[in-house]
Formats: structure tokens, sequence, C-alpha cells
């Protein structure tokens, strides 16, 4: 059986560089670890190694994505900066804090992400007008996701 | 002040006296100056002195070793909000920040939900922390360990050895599975790369079995205790010294693993058979551990590890 600080070592080395999925082999076992995209949860797999082939070595880190990137319709995206859930509200009868059309500068605050039961406070980090919102109350979102698109001022 | 609240029994005039190296008509003017400031001390002739109740004029006083930073109200809507215009008008200087009121109006618990607290009976403060925002999910992840970590520490400081408070995941501190104190963690970007968090803390002192039969649900009643209901009958203020002296101690430590430890040796969850959610799957098993940085492992009725981040993981 894997030695459990070694799994999630590797686990850990896995978020780390953003893999999503990493196969080790030796001589007695094999370890195939996938993680999952946006929407889905890792499951690592252990199972029995077959005849020794050598070790596959892991894919290169994926850059993390960089907000915000300006696209071809010429608007910006504000970008989770983290993992979590995605509220519009402060709570869920308050007003939400932005709405199509409202002119934003780089301190507002665009919603709240909560992790681990701790409600963090996104501020939009550039000025400009609210065009598109993509993402609705009580959703997960994954780092670096859209949230919204603004046409600059 | 000190002696008076850390006492276990009454303390006679003649030995307070020897403690403090003052003449007993000093000790006896600062006694009044205590009882100006709403403190209830009994004076028994056969005993000597016992505080009953520090009042709340004597808080900022005493607490001010911890943070010059330091706001106390008889009654507020939260402390959170008032910890948040402190934040707002002294930027990054607020970081050590405490408010603390007797009586919350609008207390909160998590997403609006209210904390309901009869009079007095519990402690509610908010504390401050800036840091980088840079690394705001990490920063996250050690500060509700850290927190609930600190909150739980520096109750037994006070309460002794006899007294084992549970962690359950990831904020709730439960003694004997009961809901004994809460933690509710918000932050807000300061801009120029700084995040403050703003750590808010209630912790159930004085509630009585009585208090639970009025206003509040017979479901919430059922799964409250306080420090009161365990036989412990200790000073809001001596706890709060101890809780924040805790919270000094571990938010600057650069070394985790202890904190870690200590969190593993509370929790409720190692070992557990749970149902957890994450991103709409149900998933079912044992936990097997839970990691700082990435979050719980759990072994599935297959045998198969599953790793959750925690973020994104609740216990259904």
């Amino acid at each position: 059986m894997v030695d459990l600080k070694k799994l999630r070592e590797l686990v850990k080395l896995m978020a780390t560089n953003d893999l999503t999925e990493l196969d080790l082999q030796d001589e007695t076992e094999r370890i195939t670890l996938k993680r999952g995209g946006p929407g889905t949860a890792a499951e690592p797999v252990v199972v029995a190694a077959p005849a020794p082939v050598a070790a596959v070595a892991p894919a290169p880190a994926a850059e993390a994505p960089a907000a915000p990137v300006e696209e071809d319709d010429g608007l910006l995206e504000i970008t989770s900066p983290m993992v979590g859930t995605y509220y519009a509200s402060s709570s869920p009868d308050a007003k939400p804090f932005i709405a199509l059309g409202d002119t934003i500068n780089a301190e507002t605050v665009v919603c709240l992400v909560e992790a681990m039961k701790v409600f963090n406070e996104i501020p939009a980090e550039i000025s400009g007008t609210i065009e598109k919102i993509l993402v609705e109350s009580g959703q997960a979102i994954e780092f670096g996701q859209i949230l919204f698109k603004v046409k600059p001022s | 002040m000190e002696h008076l609240l850390c006492a276990r029994s009454p303390l006679t005039l003649t030995a307070l006296g020897q403690m403090l190296t003052q003449p007993t008509s000093m000790i006896l003017q600062s006694l009044d100056r205590l009882r100006q400031a709403g403190c209830e001390i009994e004076q028994q002739p056969a005993l000597g002195l016992q505080l009953d109740h520090a009042g709340l004029g004597v808080w900022s006083d005493y607490l001010q070793r911890h943070t010059p930073l330091l706001e106390v109200y008889q009654q507020i809507g939260s402390t959170q909000d008032a910890l948040r215009r402190l934040i707002e008008s002294v930027g990054i200087q607020a970081d050590g920040a405490v408010t603390i009121a007797d009586i919350q109006t609008a207390g909160r618990g998590r997403l609006g939900r209210s904390w309901i607290a009869p009079p007095g009976s519990c402690l509610l403060f908010s504390r401050a922390w800036v840091g980088r925002a840079s690394d705001i999910a990490s920063t996250i992840n050690r500060l509700t360990f850290s927190t609930a970590v600190a909150v739980a520490v520096g109750i037994e400081q006070v309460t002794g050895p006899n007294l084992h408070i549970n962690i359950k995941w990831p904020n709730d501190l439960l003694i004997d599975g009961r809901k004994l104190a809460g933690i509710l963690v918000e932050t807000v970007n300061l801009g120029q790369g700084q995040l403050a968090a703003m750590i808010g803390v209630g912790i159930n002192i004085n509630i009585r079995p009585e208090d639970l039969t009025l206003d509040i649900p017979s479901d919430v009643a059922d799964q409250l205790t306080s420090l009161f209901m365990c036989g412990q009958s200790v000073d809001r203020l001596q706890v709060l010294d101890s809780v924040l002296q805790q919270m000094n101690v571990i938010y600057q430590a650069t070394d985790l693993s202890t904190v870690l430890d200590e969190w593993r040796q509370r929790s409720q969850l190692i070992g557990q058979e749970v149902r957890l959610q994450n991103n709409g799957q149900l998933y079912e098993g044992q936990v097997v551990d839970l990691d700082l940085d990435e979050g719980l492992i759990l072994r599935t009725e297959t045998g198969t590890l599953v790793h959750l981040p925690a973020a994104t993981t609740t216990i259904v």
C-alpha cells in the first residue's frame, strides 16, 4: 500500500503545478492520480502494478491564468483569484454587489467568494462598465475562472 | 485587577497587599475605581475579596497589552461591522485591532444567518489580521485552522485540562458534540497587495440551561452548550485575554506543523465515516487525513482514496 504522506505530497505537487493526471510506476506498484478540471473533484486511484515499465515523467506545469486579459471583443475580464463558491450579494436577501451596466473602479467589490467558510470580498482591480455576468450566485468556481466581462472606460 | 480575575478562590486584603506590595489604603482606592468601572466585587469578612463580574469599563484598560486599537461596545449591531469601519479608517495599521460587544443586535453567522445570544452571556469579539493578498487560498486555510486552535487552546488555558474542546471542521468548537463557539471570517482587500481579515468569534460563556427555554428554537438549544453548563464559572474578560494571547502567538508562527498537529488531535473528522458534497457530487467514506494546503483525503467504501479540496467541500 502506498505511503499516505507520499501520496499527499504528490497531490500537492499536482495542485501546485496544475496537473490533471499523474502516472508513476516502479517494481511493486503503480499510482495513477487524476485531478479534476473545473467542476470535478480529483480522484486518486491506486492500482496494482503490471509488468515494470519506465516511470512517466510529470508534464510541465501549466501557466496559471493571468488576470485581467484583453480579448478580441475588446472586453476586460475579472477572474476569480481562488477556488470556492461565488455569491453575488453579502446575504441572500441583500442587493447584489454589482449589476449589468454598473460602472466600477479598481476598488469596487464585485462579489464574495467563500472557501472554508471564509467569506472573501473580491475587488474589481480594473475600471469600466459591467457588460456580462458569467456566473450565478451559489455556483462553485475555479481559480482563474472568468466571472465578469467589463467594457474598459 | 489581574490578581482578582485569575484568582480561583477569594483573596484577603492582606494577601492582595502582599502581592502588589501596596498599603491597604491604596488597594481600597483601587477597588473603588474598579467598582466604578462596573466591576462587581464581593467582600466577605471571613473569606476576603472575590470578583463576581468584570465590568466593561475595565476591559479596554486590561486588554491594552494586546493592541492599542481596541473598541468596547455595550451594544452594537455586529463586532464584524465595527471592525470593518476601523479597518477602512486606518488601513494596514489595523492589524491586531479588536472590537468587542456586550450585546450584539445584529450578530451574524454564515451568509446572513443570525447569531442569538442572551445579553452578557457570550463573549463576542472580532480581531483584525492583515497580510499579503497574493495567496488568498492558502491564507484563509491558515487562518481557519489557526483561529480554531487559538480559541480552543485559549479557553482551555483558563478552564484547565478537565475540559476538552473539539473542532468541527472547519469552524465550530464543540464540547461533547454540542456547540460552544463559532468562528466567522471575512476578508476585504485593502489594495496595494494587502488583505485584511475580520475574524469574528462568539463563545458561549455564561448561558444557563434556563436561558435556552426562552426564545431559542429547541433544535438549536439541544445543540448548544456553554462553559457554565460544563461546570466552569469563568469571567468573559479572562477568556478573551487568553484567546487574544493565543491568537497573537499562533498568527505569528512561521512553522504551522504544531498548529496542524493540535488541529488533528482536536478534529472530530479524522477516522469518521462522513458524507461529503463537492461540486454537486456526493462522496461517502472514512476521512483518512486533512492537509493544510490541499484538503480532505477520503477512503470510499470501495477502498479508493479521494482527494477533495477543502475550499469547495461541505459535510452533508
